[in-house]
């Protein structure tokens, strides 16, 4: 590369200053000190304040906190919220209120109310020492029922007691139903709706950050109907109380659970090295009948393997509930554990599996091509099986896809993953985790 | 203001070169100037905009601010401690100190509270009055970045620029009082009063030495009044003496080079500070704050930890290694990733094995340091040589380790990259330095010879009469050959003599020329020196 002018030559200024650019008593200055004063001379004619663009100023006055985070914005406590009630639900709206440690105490108070445009709606009311860190609002009570949830929670952080009360009603007036079993097939989809409200108490207890213990008990009442799809059948068009044990019955139960999280991950949002084990015993017992008390042991099992770099993880899942009812018993199928949607499998709608006895094995490579960035290929397979049933894990339904996820260091941002399994190609958005 | 330089660039030559002051070794930027308004800058939008804007396209003007010989005058943004003259080892480790840091002879008053950030830490006043910051390290890491922030700033003060006094020192908790009016911000909380319990938190993250008082670096309020950082893009609109443009100030580019050997990544326009000096009226520009120089950094919860190995290797947005990753299943890996550190918690991760001063990269492109030309490069390369061995043991020393084995591994680490920074960029072009007439010849440096890092058979010139008016070259003899950096001057008397010194090197970027000018004032005077590059 040839030097070019060096910018000391008093006949560049010349030339700047026939453009208008340098004052001409610059270019034509006897010393280099008077050259470079009259260019600040011209300079200090021409002051203006320094001023921000809309974007940079508005960016500013956020990492100031003069303008709360959006998740933050609220009034008295009340935090609007837009809101997803469950599969099958139309946009939802709501509000979260939230007032922690009451009076400087450890007592705190939460609730929520959402409705969707198809009729769903959730309501709970918290109260006790709710699990949570700082003034962030804490997950809805039913947070953390089965034990897939338990496995999203992370102890870090959270004190070492939890004992709170919790109200819920809500009601899913579109909830698809395949059938039972490994046989239900695509083309017997039907809907039904579910009300249900739960009185409970829950406590949790964490001897270490790696390991909770959680109880729960409480009183569920249930009704089931029609469902109000226009799309599909109603679940009483196609199957009658054999083929969906609990659709002449409305029973309500009584119940209790008992769980372990042993969490070996490094960072349960974003894991890349370690293991995590769920188990969960729950009893159920019909308190004005006397068919349908069952138990369900449940387990979740997690691994996070580095492939030679941390930046590559193999990340595993095998997950297994059985339910066991009593002599003579039944399990309702609304109480029925679930395959299929964005967290199982991912090629399969939602509750396109449901039987008494599930088996589900995930495996993900990872890979992160920036910090933000990771991508994903994945194989699922899964298989339920009816109470009376042997298993069989050479029928597995299986799905295999890829995906692209945005992550903080903690946590998944945002995934968008395609799923193709035997029956569909699935696109999947979710703001969330796989596992 | 932008346009200049490539108007500079494309001018053609007329009118005198030299003028009767050059070369000019002060820049008397102090125009008299009311106090222009504090601007604030914010961090996320300075990311996305340096990340995806304002990068070089191909067309970089040489640097604005030089004087003929190409070195930088003293100004309000950098003072030649290290260019001009020999600086002590002493002197180095003392950096800008005027005192031993606060008073300890009574109690500290909290002013301020900062809950959040990467370092959370309080303003107070000593017993004398006087104003500091104070920051700590995490118990884990105790000494990791308040060892980094002092030791970062001797070295940048050494190097020329303006920094805080900034000192380690411990106390113990009962020398604190709040202040009525404290208030503490940050956390992404709006400000508030400060409370007792507030100052309990930040103490509760700080870490103690063995007889239970804080270990801190303290950070002498530096003079004048705050008004902002300054960027390394464009000038300030309210400053007069603000004329050339940061991205073509000599040493804004060549802090690129001081910043790699320090790995100083955070190198950016928040940790600068501009103040204004009420006598004379006039801005001063400062860098502030070397917690995340050497081996210490934050983690991705931004807590002080040990560098993440990236630091210095990749952008936080870049896009290159991104797609290589992700077309090759994340097979094609950073490089940096295979690199071990030693286990010193005081010092945190940083090595000399695998630095690469060329491929050293700050957390995102700094418009300055992406400018850097190659003679931006030899001038901040000469300059780090003179930083000696001894001078680096003084300032690392000051950064108070409780583990000698640590302190060696850093002063051994630093030495190593501060060669492998000088030799990369003194192979890259002719180091020839210290040009002066005398007793019949031009002699000179050869910077790189002295180093080993080349052959040179000696040095081919010719000498041309030089018109300062017209530009015009008339040659005074034929071209010849010295063995040694001494060349004989030709038998004139007055007026310009020009040199054009070409080396015969074993080293390509060598054999570059070196044109230098001499005036007669009336004895032999070298004005100017114009490097090919």
């Amino acid at each position: 590369m040839r030097a070019s002018l060096a910018p000391w030559s008093s006949s560049a200024l010349v030339l700047a200053a026939s453009l208008g650019l340098v004052p001409a008593a610059a270019a034509q200055a006897p010393t280099r000190a008077d050259q470079w004063r009259a260019l600040r001379e011209e300079k200090r004619r021409r002051l203006a304040p320094p001023r921000a663009g809309w974007l940079e100023r508005t960016l500013l006055q956020i990492e100031k906190a003069e303008r709360p985070a959006i998740t933050e914005i609220n009034l008295f406590g009340f935090y609007p919220r837009p809101g997803a009630i469950g599969w099958g639900s139309k946009p939802a709206l709501g509000v979260r209120y939230w007032q922690p440690d009451l009076g400087s105490s450890a007592f705190d108070v939460a609730g929520s109310a959402f409705f969707s445009l198809n009729e769903y709606y959730y309501f709970d009311v918290q109260a006790g020492l709710i699990p949570h860190i700082g003034r962030r609002v804490p997950p809805r009570s039913n947070k953390g029922e089965d034990v897939s949830d338990l496995a999203e929670i992370s102890s870090y952080g959270l004190p070492r007691f939890d004992l709170y009360g919790a109200v819920r009603a809500r009601q899913l007036t579109e909830v698809d139903f395949y059938g039972l079993g490994a046989g239900s097939s695509p083309e017997s989809l039907a809907t039904f709706l579910l009300r249900d409200s739960v009185y409970e108490a829950v406590g949790a207890f964490r001897p270490s950050p790696r390991v909770t213990f959680f109880g729960r008990g409480g009183y569920m009442k249930t009704e089931t109907g029609p469902g109000r799809s226009g799309r599909f059948p109603s679940i009483d068009d196609l199957f009658d109380d054999d083929g969906a044990p609990g659709l002449l019955e409305e029973p309500d139960f009584a119940y209790a659970s008992g769980s372990l999280l042993l969490d070996g991950r490094d960072r349960p949002g974003n894991p890349h090295r370690g293991a995590m084990l769920a188990l969960t015993a729950r009893r159920f017992d019909d308190v004005d009948r006397d068919d349908f008390a069952f138990t369900r042991l449940e387990m979740d099992a997690r691994a996070f393997l580095p492939v030679f770099s941390p930046q590559r993880v193999l990340a595993l899942r095998a997950q297994v509930t059985a339910d066991d009812p009593d002599d003579g018993h039944r399990v309702p199928f609304y109480l029925q554990e679930t395959l299929g949607g964005s967290h199982t499998l991912r090629g399969y709608p939602s509750f396109r599996f449901r039987a008494e006895r599930l088996a589900l094995f995930q495996a993900e490579y990872r890979w992160e091509a920036a910090p933000a960035v990771e991508l994903v290929l994945f194989w699922e397979g899964g298989a339920v099986r009816r109470a009376d049933e042997d298993w069989d894990l050479g029928d597995l339904a299986t799905d295999w896809g890829a995906g692209l996820r945005l992550k903080t260091y903690q946590d998944v941002i945002a995934r968008f993953e395609v799923a193709w399994s035997d029956e569909a190609t699935r696109v999947i958005l979710r703001l969330n985790r796989s596992f | 203001m932008r346009a200049l330089p490539l108007l500079l660039a494309l001018a053609t030559p007329v009118g005198p070169r030299f003028l009767a002051d050059d070369p000019l070794a002060v820049d008397r930027d102090t125009l008299p100037v009311d106090k222009p308004l504090p601007v604030e800058l914010s961090t996320t939008y300075d990311v996305l905009e340096y990340s995806w804007s304002h990068r070089p396209d191909g067309k970089t003007p040489p640097a604005a601010n030089t004087n003929t010989l190409g070195e930088v005058p003293d100004s309000s943004w950098f003072t030649n401690r290290l260019g001009r003259q020999a600086l002590s080892p002493e002197d180095a480790a003392r950096g800008p100190a005027t005192g031993t840091g606060p008073d300890a002879s009574g109690p500290w008053t909290v002013v301020s509270g900062k809950s959040g950030g990467i370092t959370p830490g309080f303003t107070m006043r000593d017993a004398a009055g006087e104003v500091w910051f104070v920051k700590f390290d995490p118990q884990e890491y105790l000494g990791l970045s308040t060892a980094a922030d002092v030791i970062g700033a001797r070295f940048f003060h050494a190097l020329g620029y303006n920094v805080p006094e900034n000192f380690v020192a411990s106390f113990p908790r009962d020398r604190l009082r709040l202040a009525p009016e404290a208030h503490i911000s940050g956390g992404g909380k709006p400000r508030r009063p400060m409370t007792r319990a507030d100052l309990d938190a930040i103490l509760a993250r700080a870490g103690r030495l063995p007889d239970g008082s804080y270990r801190i670096v303290a950070s002498r309020r530096v003079p004048g009044e705050p008004i902002g950082p300054f960027e390394y893009l464009g000038t300030r609109s309210d400053d007069p003496n603000d004329v050339f443009p940061h991205e073509h100030r000599r040493e804004l580019r060549g802090l690129r080079l001081f910043c790699a050997w320090l790995n100083h990544d955070d190198s950016r326009s928040m940790n600068t500070l501009d103040t204004w000096l009420p006598e004379p009226r006039h801005v001063k520009h400062h860098l502030i704050d070397f917690s995340s120089t050497l081996g210490s950094g934050s983690d991705a919860t931004r807590r002080i930890a040990p560098q993440n190995p990236r630091a210095g290797n990749e952008y936080i947005l870049e896009l290159r290694p991104a797609l290589l990753s992700a077309l090759t299943l994340g097979i094609a890996d950073r490089d940096w990733r295979k690199v071990r550190f030693p286990a010193f918690p005081e010092v945190g991760n940083i090595e000399a094995a695998f630095f690469r001063p060329e491929r050293w990269k700050p957390e995102y492109p700094n418009p300055a340091f992406e400018r850097m030309r190659p003679a931006d490069a030899l001038w901040a390369a000469r300059i780090l040589a003179h930083v000696t061995d001894d001078m680096v043991r003084a300032v690392v020393r000051t950064g108070g380790f409780r583990d000698p084995a640590a302190e060696e591994y850093l002063v051994a680490t630093l030495l190593k990259r501060r060669d492998k920074t000088v030799d990369h960029y003194l192979g890259a072009m002719p180091a020839l330095f210290e040009f002066a007439a005398g007793e019949g010849r031009l002699r000179f440096r050869d910077m790189g010879r002295e180093r080993g890092l080349g052959m040179v058979e000696g040095y081919e010139h010719e000498w041309f009469r030089f018109d300062n008016e017209t530009h015009a070259l008339a040659p005074l003899g034929p071209r010849a050959t010295a063995g040694e950096p001494a060349l004989p001057l030709p038998a004139e008397s007055d007026g310009y003599l020009m040199a054009r010194i070409r080396p015969r090197a074993s080293l390509a970027p060598w054999r570059k020329k070196v044109e230098v000018y001499l005036r007669a004032d009336p004895a032999w005077t070298v004005v100017g020196i114009e490097r090919e590059e």
